[in-house]
């Protein structure tokens, strides 16, 4: 297997232990950038912007889960920190609030005119801005820091988030795994009478107990049969979403979502039902089934396992690798109407594409993983999954089970890839994030991988032919004479083009 | 060197030092990479391919026979018997602390030899051992030519050249009859050994083409230099000149200004002689020869024309910081302008490449970072498709880095063009 070095790397001190999934990199000021968000065993939760820290929030507790998107849905980043003993917090960016949104708002006037409830409350809030405020993205360079804005009981002890649309109502929901085999899946509910209210309004103030803006309601639990390995939402071939929950042994559990559109009234009132009765609730949970995934290599049933939905693939070639995959003619016919893969790895290092519950291709490594992420390391278009091992062994693979590692040469116990923002005014960046034991976050940029295949190189013949055109030979026949050259002539004709002529 | 990217890092399991890669050239234009390190372990690097034509990179361990447990690696060399077969000689150099009490330490030559197979099969080679006992420590290990001009007729023979902390340097050479191999007297055919102040670190010894002459420079640890050049038809001394630095010198390096394209091969080749009229204003070889010192601590030293000025006309390599170990250097053309560059390797994890501009003044023109301190860099072609890849090996391992193929087809476009498109000035009416 190619194996590479990275050079170009930055490194953060960051004190404590990290879970799994209390390291994020997303936008929580929304200026288009992205922010690596961290938060520690001791409660610590650490924003990162560029080549410095930026803010600490301190005193929560046990940090297990971390993650951005507007979960509120008014088109707004917010930070979602989830603790151990079942607290969660919302931190929102309020002076980006004002700038943003309105712009954003304007925005989705235009966009989306097939009208959605929420939009009532969004452009009620926008009539409270005054339009002229909106600061252009540069200009932010003073720090902001993000405040408190919702805190809400949640049972407590979960330890994997996502958020998604579950419903398709074009909202987002956030799914939470427990430690205890539960999955639980949560709705905002804005305040209808307070949505208006502005949180940067120095003189309001406010305890974030106080549920002002609105609250996460409880929509669906689900119990599993075995612990959690890590959750992720995956798009079946019609789009319709489902939840996909790893379960030890590279099996997984699949709830199928229902996507008829709900309004936020009915969702409350179907959420409510579904506490009370269980016939309703299918309403929403859909149809639960478990994947046992037929594979050749005998597996531990009691490995834990991580999934990966929704990979990417490029729109272009994906008929042609596919083509190369799938060996029956008759399912490359159809690959229009395949969904799109997602991914398994278990804890004994095996890595599975796996595209309509078809095991696509397996790898075996001799390396504990337990991180899977995905990204567009070759920027063609198609998503590339990087796996982490313990030991800080790192896999960059992809659709194709080309495979490219790169050696961290310490322990790892929180990784993470994705785009992270180095320098402001410069696009996102490719970056493999380490925390590592020692106390510290190593942010390996610039991967600069275009291929993660080598090749020989192998000269252009038409263009070799012009040397072999003279008297008694024609372009056609020179082309020929080329073609017809032994390996040894044409390496040493390239050799000697490039160094003695 | 922006335009070089990782094809792979075959990483080692404990360091090597200066003298511990070597390359094994093979008959097909690829090229294998012995690894020694600390531990004893030595490893064979290298790329196949696959039948999708993707590099697979292949590192193997290689179990040499007769290094016993303990034994420590100072140094290896290989080479080709000739060049046309995959018959190559391996010299390898190990200490060992002795088996009786008095502390004494064993140090041998080991010179393993395989024999010619169409497949090079480096197992076998690592069976077949001779050994040689040596009565000093072991430093740098290079093989050479011996030349006996007998009547007009040149007689060539590879040898083995050891410099030891006995501050001399011996000679070994094959005894095909009684299949050992055997110390000569430097004396007869290497006049240029003498006794040094210090012992040798590094030895570089150029022939000219003919094999009438021999330019041999030699550096020692306390920093003394030496260049000689020798007439090889009697063995006599045609100048000697030496320098002395004050430092631990890591490297010297004699070389030519051009590389001139292998005779042979235009000769025996339609294709070439079709190119070669294209090409033929270029022709016209400087024979100059420079002398590149690699000095630990202080700058590096380029020596320009050592056949006409000997160590008179020089210029210094200026330095980007003055804490790190320059441990190696690489003279190669890896830009494909014509002139050669030269790469020099530091402990502080970079590469500091020189170019000359059109002054003749050597600038510190880029820095390329690495993962580890540098032990060597080498500029061989490892695939076999023709072009150079850069080979740095460092503490960690061995990189190797390709050029990018899209730089390359411009590189290689550009020189057709040079080739085939006219020249409107000497075109005449």
């Amino acid at each position: 297997m190619r194996a590479i070095s990275l050079v170009k790397r930055i490194e953060f001190d960051f004190t404590g232990n990290v879970a799994r999934n209390a390291l994020t990199l997303g936008d929580i000021d929304n200026d288009g950038c992205n922010e690596l968000i961290v938060g520690n065993q001791t409660g610590d939760v650490t924003i990162f912007k560029g080549q410095e820290k930026i803010q600490t929030i301190s005193k929560l507790n046990f940090i297990t889960c971390l993650a951005v998107g507007d979960i509120m849905n008014k088109n707004k980043n917010v930070l979602i920190i989830i603790t151990a003993d079942g607290w969660c917090y919302l931190y929102a960016n309020p002076e980006n609030n004002q700038s943003d949104s309105s712009q954003k708002d304007i925005d989705e006037g235009v966009e989306e005119v097939d009208g959605q409830t929420q939009s009532s409350s969004i452009s009620g809030s926008n009539e409270t801005l005054p339009i002229d405020i909106v600061l252009p993205v540069t200009s932010k360079k003073d720090k902001t820091q993000l405040v408190c804005v919702h805190m809400q009981r949640i049972p407590a002890n979960s330890k994997n988030i996502v958020l998604g649309d579950l419903d398709g109502d074009g909202n987002i929901e956030m799914v939470l795994g427990l430690t205890d085999r539960v999955v639980r899946s949560y709705k905002w509910i804005g305040n209808p009478d307070k949505s208006a209210v502005d949180i940067t309004d120095s003189g309001l103030q406010f305890d974030p107990s106080d549920k002002l803006l609105g609250k996460f309601v409880a929509i669906n639990k689900w119990e599993c049969a075995n612990q959690i390995g890590s959750i992720t939402i995956h798009h079946a071939a019609d789009g319709k979403p489902s939840i996909l929950i790893a379960q030890p042994g590279g099996t997984f559990m699949r709830i199928k979502c229902q996507t008829d559109y709900l309004t936020g009234e009915e969702c409350i009132e179907s959420s409510l039902r579904s506490s009370s009765s269980s016939s309703t609730g299918e309403n929403i949970s859909g149809t639960v089934d478990y994947q046992f995934l037929g594979m050749a290599r005998m597996r531990n049933q009691n490995i834990s396992t991580e999934i990966l939905g929704d990979i990417r693939c490029s729109m272009n070639d994906s008929g042609v690798s596919f083509d190369k995959i799938s060996t029956t003619s008759q399912r490359s016919s159809s690959s229009t109407t395949k969904g799109k893969p997602y991914a398994l790895a278990t804890l004994d290092g095996t890595i599975l594409l796996v595209q309509d519950e078809i095991i696509l291709w397996s790898i075996a490594v001799d390396h504990q993983i337990f991180a899977l992420t995905k990204m567009d390391v070759t920027g063609n278009g198609s998503d590339d999954i990087v796996a982490c091992s313990w030991d800080g062994e790192t896999y960059i693979m992809d659709q194709e089970k080309n495979c490219v590692r790169f050696h961290l040469d310490e322990a790892v116990q929180a990784f993470h890839s994705g785009y992270y923002n180095l320098k402001p005014n410069e696009p996102d960046t490719q970056c493999l994030i380490y925390v590592t034991f020692k106390n510290t976050i190593i942010i390996y940029y610039d991967l600069a991988l275009k291929e993660l295949t080598c090749k020989k190189f192998e000269p252009d013949l038409l263009k070799l032919s012009e040397l072999f055109i003279n008297d008694d030979r024609t372009p056609e026949e020179s082309v020929e004479y080329v073609k017809n050259l032994d390996k040894k002539s044409k390496r040493e004709l390239v050799e000697y083009l490039l160094y003695n002529s | 060197m922006e335009n070089f990217k990782d094809v792979h890092v075959f990483h080692t399991s404990s360091q090597g030092n200066i003298y511990t890669i070597v390359e094994l050239p093979m008959t097909n234009g690829s090229t294998k990479l012995l690894v020694a390190s600390l531990k004893r372990e030595i490893f064979c690097f290298e790329f196949q391919e696959s039948s999708s034509g993707c590099l697979i990179p292949s590192s193997k361990e290689v179990s040499f026979t007769y290094i016993p447990n303990g034994a420590e690696i100072i140094s290896m060399d290989a080479f080709s018997k000739n060049c046309s077969s995959n018959e190559i000689i391996i010299g390898i150099t190990i200490i060992k602390n002795s088996s009786d009490s008095e502390g004494r330490l064993d140090t041998y030559l080991n010179i393993y030899s395989g024999e010619d197979t169409e497949e090079f099969n480096i197992e076998n080679v690592a069976q077949s051992c001779l050994n040689v006992e040596l009565n000093f420590i072991p430093y740098k290990l290079l093989h050479t030519y011996l030349v006996i001009w007998d009547d007009g007729v040149i007689n060539k023979e590879v040898v083995f050249v050891l410099s030891g902390s006995d501050n001399q340097v011996h000679v070994y050479k094959e005894n095909t009859a009684d299949h050992i191999y055997k110390e000569i007297d430097n004396q007869e055919c290497f006049p240029e050994f003498c006794k040094t102040p210090s012992p040798v670190i590094w030895i570089d010894i150029y022939y000219s083409s003919d094999f009438l002459e021999r330019v041999t420079t030699f550096a020692c640890e306390c920093g003394y230099v030496k260049l000689l050049k020798v007439d090889v038809r009697n063995n006599k001394l045609i100048y000697n000149f030496s320098t002395r630095f004050g430092n631990y010198i890591s490297r010297v390096y004699i070389s030519p200004e051009n590389d001139a394209p292998e005779n042979k091969l235009i000769e025996e080749s339609t294709m070439f002689k079709e190119i070669e009229k294209k090409n033929d204003e270029s022709k016209h070889l400087d024979k100059r020869l420079n002398l590149i010192v690699v000095n630990t601590i202080l700058p590096g030293v380029i020596f320009h024309d050592i056949l006409n000025y000997g160590l008179s006309n020089y210029s210094t390599l200026p330095r980007l910081d003055s804490t790190s170990i320059l441990t190696c250097c690489e003279v190669t053309d890896i830009d494909f302008d014509g002139e050669k560059e030269i790469l020099i390797g530091t402990s502080s994890e970079e590469i500091m490449m020189y170019k000359r501009d059109s002054k003749k003044i050597w600038w510190l023109e880029e820095v390329k970072k690495v993962t580890a301190p540098i032990l060597g860099i080498k500029c061989v072609d490892m695939t076999g498709d023709g072009v150079k890849d850069l080979v740095i090996f460092s503490m960690k391992g061995v990189q190797v880095l390709q050029l990018e193929h899209d730089f390359l087809q411009k590189v290689l476009n550009k020189k057709i063009e040079k080739l085939t498109v006219p020249d409107i000035s000497q075109l005449k009416i």
